[in-house]
């Protein structure tokens, strides 16, 4: 940091920070946290201001794990997450209703009030774990991934050799702290000198990120392709020459309308990129050639693994075959979940220990991956992870009835349906609900059946719903 | 009876339709903050449904203005050419 002190770091809250700004409120922040004993997780409540980033900064330099938790996200799945992580210790940077039903007997801090402090910041502690993300799980309950530095280590290495980023770069940081891309967003641009320009949490996100885009002059962005599905119907009307890189992840992009956002970024590349938190962040990564081929399905390629990883494609008795499961090995594999029920996902194969990602994929003549789609019922909304039956069980936990909940298309953007039984309040289910999904899990429409059609081993029959009920 | 109807008026109808709420009450003021279901998908189905509503087209620049239901009044008073 002491080699870009004078430049800007962030600019969040509408006005900019300086590295050496960042860092003497990192350093406030790490005096807060109590020297009577060693915290090996401490969870941050995040706000979208600069308290919440340099929180981030001051753990990750005490050498604990962070554990970001939305504060939108309903209290009962943040204490879970609290839980299950042994939280002793959370810091927020200002107090709010839901923190002290979410802090439950752990102490919490609130940053806003930090003063200024003597003394240097040193680290602490040295866990192998980076941060801990919680992704929708088919249990029925979130689930924790714990990436350790050396997997993140391994994924800026790939960033650092491969792209030419510097202190002239400005990123646009468009995600939530809980969604992994924000560790590319936020720490990419710090660790080249670069401004990390935070999205405003207020108004339509697609809109505000075209906004500052372009008041911003950003050269750096990193999306989920469900932006462009908004904005397609005015691409004519944006133009951003300054943009240098446009970055794709976390759900499938189509190759027209990649065609068409590069209409609108005359000088940028656009790079689409793949990988599951449990690969952390991504792992794979395609040039996007608005000439180029395009696939039989539409979907741009997810392209090829970066340095350090190594990837097989199996069928379900884990034989190798052309096109199946993509599954991943190597530095940018996570060591275990949280709660070390590894079974299903993991598995060793020639000495090396593979991660099943559920995605198929094969292999196309250019040598890049191609995407077929789920090989079970996680889909992606606005580009999180979502587990169909994490939903159900809340539906059926919020309603004690049957459900079924589905993944439709509309307006070429993808939205959660749920078939619950007749005569079901829907006001009142969807208040339950919000008390244990976020907003993005609670299925946008709820019908009503008669009766759920069973196939013949008598488990509902989805296909028989959906013929039935639109 | 359409005829009879103002601007916001209308612009309520069209409110109602989208979110499946009969009784919803919207102002000038109204901002997606104040109404659970107004999220960025919804956001562009209601776009879509006043622009059929008054038979319009929206440009960019102003639906990046719509931060309360008053801008989008202003902008349809706009298009109706009474300002």
């Amino acid at each position: 940091m002491r080699k870009f002190a004078a430049h800007n770091a962030m600019y969040i809250g509408q006005r900019y920070y300086t590295y050496a700004e960042l860092y003497e409120l990192t350093g406030r922040i790490y005096s807060l946290i109590p020297q009577d004993k060693v915290y090996k997780r401490i969870g941050i409540c995040c706000n979208n201001d600069i308290e919440t980033y340099a929180s981030i900064l001051a753990v990750s330099l005490y050498g604990a794990a962070y554990v970001p938790l939305n504060r939108d996200f309903p209290v009962l799945r943040n204490r879970k997450i609290a839980e299950d992580c042994g939280l002793e210790l959370i810091m927020c940077s200002t107090e709010n209703d839901g923190l002290k039903a979410i802090a439950g007997d752990a102490q919490y801090l609130l940053t806003a009030s930090a003063q200024a402090a003597e003394g240097r910041i040193v680290k602490r502690t040295d866990q192998p774990t980076s941060y801990i993300l919680f992704t929708s799980g088919s249990t029925g309950e979130p689930k924790g991934v714990p990436v350790s530095h050396a997997n993140l280590r391994s994924f800026f290495n790939y960033f650092l050799a491969n792209y030419d980023f510097d202190e002239r770069d400005r990123f646009l940081q468009t995600y939530e702290l809980t969604f992994d891309v924000s560790v590319f967003s936020f720490f990419m641009p710090l660790m080249v000198g670069a401004c990390c320009y935070v999205l405003p949490a207020e108004g339509i996100k697609p809109l505000k990120i075209v906004e500052c885009l372009q008041k911003h002059t950003i050269t750096v962005v990193s999306m989920v392709p469900g932006v462009l599905r908004y904005l397609d119907s005015y691409f004519k009307e944006i133009v951003l020459p300054g943009l240098r890189f446009s970055f794709f992840s976390g759900d499938a992009l189509y190759h027209e309308l990649a065609a068409r956002w590069s209409g609108c970024i005359p000088n940028a590349a656009i790079h689409n990129f793949y990988g599951p938190t449990e690969t952390t962040i991504v792992c794979t990564r395609y040039i996007f050639d608005p000439q180029g081929p395009v696939t039989e399905n539409g979907i741009v390629p997810l392209g090829k693994p970066f340095e350090g990883i190594e990837l097989i494609i199996v069928n379900e008795d884990l034989q190798e075959t052309e096109k199946g499961e993509l599954c991943f090995s190597g530095t940018q594999v996570i060591p275990e979940y949280l709660d070390g029920a590894n079974g299903e996902k993991f598995f060793v194969k020639n000495e090396k220990r593979y991660y099943k990602t559920g995605d198929l994929a094969s292999w196309n003549i250019t040598g890049d991956l191609v995407f077929h789609g789920r090989a079970d019922s996680q889909v992606k909304v606005n580009g999180y992870r979502v587990e169909l039956a994490e939903v159900e069980n809340a539906v059926r936990k919020a309603s004690g009835s049957e459900c079924i909940v589905m993944c439709v298309q509309e307006n070429k953007l993808s939205r959660l349906v749920a078939y619950t039984q007749k005569g079901m309040d829907e006001e009142a289910l969807r208040n339950r609900l919000a008390s244990l999904l976020p907003e993005y899990m609670i299925p946008h429409k709820f019908i009503p059946v008669d009766a759920f059609p069973l196939n013949a081993n008598g488990k509902i029959d989805r296909k028989a719903l959906i013929n039935a009920y639109i | 009876m359409r005829e009879h109807m103002d601007t916001s008026e209308r612009l309520q109808q069209v409110f109602r339709k989208v979110f499946q709420k009969d009784d919803l009450l919207v102002s000038a003021s109204t901002t997606a903050k104040d109404i659970r279901m107004w999220d960025s998908l919804t956001h562009l189905e209601l776009i879509a449904a006043v622009e059929e509503e008054f038979n319009i087209k929206f440009s960019f620049s102003e639906v990046m203005q719509f931060n309360a239901v008053g801008d989008m009044l202003v902008a349809l008073s706009r298009k109706s050419g009474e300002i």
